[in-house]
């Protein structure tokens, strides 16, 4: 018996030592885990919050992106917007505060992958917003790319994903849209899954065809 | 009146009631009864509660219904059905989990229990073209018989040929205009399950 309570006790100590470990030494998921949940909370507004707070939440939200991270929002119905840059992203963090009394941010589901060097990461999770005085909650798609700069985790690019939007065999049609990319450049891409490298596509009005996410040929118009 | 009590205080008649004549055996039907409910109830059978208008009249905001998960593990699914569709993440088929069993590999997000799902009726089933002409949804060129959709709003969608796993799901309130309807194909692997009831 005093065998069994030993092993026993060792084994309680093994645990308690690993999570000590997992607490004091959190891998890159854990990590980025608690970036994601931190920005669904600041994000969000409390009712009655005080100038000052919400400076203060609007600086730690915009602490959470790098300097030059970029959210491309492309919902239905709507045409495709971008906030790029620290500056950008605490005036609309600002003209939310104004507009909206109380806003509750709960971003769910991450599915993370994760690159094999570990510096980078791509979640896909689903955003999950909910208005004052409305009885039904919005629901989007999210993807989310973070990169470890300076051994912090920063959100680098926030893109919309059209859930039902999965492209039909046989070829389907889009024509690449301005977006503007770090640095000033303007690039050019087609559907948010399908960035392009800067500089690669030369122009606007190209027209790609697409096969189960795949594009299949593109072609150039002759004039611009 | 008299009552036996026991060393806990409780009268035998009550004690009988809460724990059973065999505490043992009812302690291992407790373990056994969470044990099952958290298998079912967490993986297998997902209980919903459906929000928003997009499937009126067949379903209204606030009503409870249950997700088969099993459903499409040795079938594929079929017209006329109303499926869960996942958002972020995805869904193990059958293959898939098969695989990942033998293998010791299980992902875990994707068995986790999704917080919020579409809840869509497949219209259009892989192979197939689907195109919505003033309103009605015409699958192969033909108008599909649609009884659950009570009022329509004139859509217009022009024709579209379904992939090899590619199914077309809407929503049976037609009411809005399309552009305010979230409707399309999803990914094969983010169909959760078959809505039950």
């Amino acid at each position: 018996m005093r065998i069994v309570l030993r092993l026993l006790l060792v084994a309680a100590l093994v645990a308690l030592g690993f999570w000590l470990w997992t607490v004091l030494f959190p891998g890159p998921e854990k990590l980025i885990r608690k970036r994601i949940a931190e920005v669904a909370r600041l994000a969000s507004i409390a009712p009655g919050e005080g100038l000052v707070t919400q400076g203060l939440r609007i600086q730690s939200l915009v602490n959470c992106f790098d300097p030059h991270a970029e959210l491309t929002f492309d919902l239905p119905g709507r045409s495709q917007y971008t906030i790029a840059g620290r500056d950008e992203m605490t005036e609309h963090a600002g003209a939310a505060r104004r507009n909206f009394r109380s806003l509750k941010v709960e971003l769910l589901d991450p599915n993370l992958a994760l690159s094999p060097d570990k510096q980078s990461a791509v979640v896909d999770l689903t955003a999950k917003v909910k208005l004052p005085d409305e009885r039904d909650f919005i629901v989007q798609e999210m993807k989310f790319t973070l990169k470890k700069i300076n051994g912090e985790w920063l959100i680098i690019r926030v893109e919309t994903v059209r859930t039902l939007s999965c492209s039909p065999q046989g070829g389907s049609l889009a024509v690449c849209r301005p977006v503007r990319a770090p640095g000033g450049h303007r690039a050019y891409n087609a559907w948010q899954f399908l960035p392009f490298p800067v500089g690669r596509v030369p122009s606007r009005g190209v027209v790609l065809e697409f096969s189960n996410r795949r594009l299949i040929s593109s072609s150039i118009p002759q004039t611009d | 009146m008299k009552s036996t009590t026991n060393n806990s205080g409780l009268p035998a008649w009550l004690r009988t009631i809460l724990i059973g004549r065999k505490p043992k055996w009812t302690l291992i039907r407790i373990a056994v009864l969470v044990v099952t409910c958290y298998i079912v109830f967490g993986f297998l059978v997902l209980v919903i509660r459906i929000e928003g208008p997009s499937m009126l009249p067949t379903y209204s905001t606030g009503r409870i219904n249950l997700v088969n998960r099993l459903a499409y593990v040795r079938r594929e699914p079929r017209r006329g059905e109303i499926v869960a569709i996942r958002l972020s993440g995805s869904e193990y088929n059958s293959r898939e989990f098969v695989h990942d069993l033998v293998r010791f590999r299980l992902n875990f997000d994707r068995l986790a229990r999704p917080s919020v799902m579409y809840m869509k009726r497949i219209v259009g089933l892989p192979g197939e073209t689907i195109e919505f002409v003033g309103g009605r949804l015409l699958v192969n060129g033909q108008p599909l018989d649609e009884p659950y959709v009570k009022a329509r709003y004139r859509w217009e969608m022009p024709p579209r040929k379904l992939g090899p796993d590619q199914y077309f799901v809407v929503g049976d309130n037609r009411t809005m205009a399309i552009d305010d309807h979230e409707k399309g194909v999803p990914l094969r692997n983010h169909i959760v399950g078959r809505v039950l009831l």
